[in-house]
């Protein structure tokens, strides 16, 4: 299945059978930015939000893209932390906002041919 | 007769897996141990001690690398348990591995387990030197403490929300049991001990950590990330306080009554010693079975 129709199941919060489609694609895909966006969408929509957060700063290693960053300062946002969310929300602010955050974080992959 | 191997740092050459055998070597025997007190067993240091027939207790990690002795073990014994440490990651190379014994106990728990009549789940426990030497209803001086590495998005958050919540008792450190940095176990009781509640923010891949353990074993209030609601189907009915973003915890470790918070903290400890008992239990009829 290809991501678009994953992220319409997701979208209409058919998430296991989101899950079971993703889980289908493999370790080939362990890299790929939308892939880790749309395992993110399924954690979030399971208010899993820390999981989420850690799969979005790794899919923010591969891809710069304004739906990662996007729903990463929604999370944050619902976890109270106000600041870091108007910080990634803003386009001027959020590359150094993640970049301190990712600093601070021992245990998020970080792509070193980046 | 009965006897115990320790061999998480025997028959081992995988680097990463030999690093972990001796961390279990050097901090889980005091737990194992306690858990087969009821039995009556001989310590054996290598498998040339077994005679044939014997039933054996093995206490093990990285046992996807030792087939080869799994092998063996399973034809000179009467009967072999294992005790399998580690494994976070839930590596699918265990499951031929566990077909070659009697019944397994192992930590880090999946949901495959749950009903599982030949692995049973079991904590990974506190480090060795962990003792329950405390005074219950001492008034504690600590709202809250942490031991550990940021390693990811859960930490840092736990960290923003509760740190302003004083007085409290953090020791970051960057890696794992970093021998510069870490406190010692004595260190680490003193202050659990002067503590009412502990933040256990879930392990690197998995919701488990000894930190959990530790806190029960202190007397102090653990407070886990309620992730797919793993500690209410490993421990039904568990006194854990259970959350699902820190925000939670704050209100609670500022807000609770000190009524409150020794009242849980005897519900705790009551729990983890009732739980402790049990399984000691279970685990003697299980091996005479």
């Amino acid at each position: 299945m290809k991501m678009q129709e994953i992220d319409k199941l997701i979208n209409n919060n058919q998430l296991d059978k989101a899950q079971l489609e993703l889980s289908k694609l493999g370790e080939t895909f362990f890299k790929d930015a939308e892939y880790l966006y749309l395992r993110s969408k399924i954690f979030y929509s399971k208010k899993l939000y820390y999981i989420a957060i850690d799969t979005l700063l790794t899919a923010s290693e591969f891809k710069k893209e304004d739906k990662i960053y996007n729903l990463i300062a929604k999370i944050y946002n619902i976890l109270g932390n106000d600041e870091l969310s108007k910080k990634i929300s803003d386009s001027n602010l959020r590359s150094q906002a993640i970049d301190t955050l990712k600093g601070e974080l021992s245990g998020i992959y970080r792509n070193k041919f980046e | 007769m009965i006897k115990l191997l320790w061999n998480t740092s025997r028959h081992q050459k995988d680097s990463f897996e030999l690093t972990w055998g001796k961390y279990h070597e050097d901090n889980s025997k005091d737990w194992i141990y306690f858990l087969l007190q009821n039995i009556n067993y001989k310590s054996i240091n290598s498998e040339e001690e077994i005679d044939k027939g014997d039933t054996v207790i093995i206490a093990d990690s990285g046992i996807h690398f030792k087939e080869h002795f799994y092998i063996k073990l399973n034809t000179l014994t009467k009967r072999f348990f294992l005790f399998h440490m580690g494994d976070e990651h839930l590596d699918k190379r265990n499951e031929p591995i566990y077909s070659y014994c009697d019944y397994i106990w192992r930590t880090y728990c999946s949901p495959k387990y749950f009903k599982s009549n030949k692995v049973k789940c079991i904590p990974p426990g506190y480090k060795s030197g962990f003792k329950q030497k405390f005074d219950l209803d001492k008034k504690r001086h600590y709202k809250w403490c942490f031991f550990g590495t940021q390693h990811k998005s859960s930490r840092h958050d736990m960290n923003f929300q509760l740190e302003k919540i004083k007085p409290n008792f953090v020791n970051r450190i960057d890696k794992f049991a970093d021998k510069k940095k870490s406190a010692n176990v004595e260190e680490m009781e003193k202050v659990f001990f002067n503590t009412n509640f502990t933040p256990c923010p879930a392990g690197f891949f998995h919701p488990e950590s000894y930190r959990i353990y530790e806190a029960l074993q202190c007397g102090t209030i653990p407070i886990v990330e309620s992730v797919y609601n793993y500690f209410d189907n490993i421990y039904p009915s568990n006194p854990f306080i259970k959350i699902n973003k820190w925000k939670e915890a704050k209100e609670i470790i500022d807000n609770w009554s000190d009524d409150q918070i020794l009242n849980k903290r005897k519900e705790c400890v009551n729990w983890w010693n009732q739980y402790l008992s049990d399984h000691k239990n279970f685990i003697q009829e299980k091996i005479k079975e």
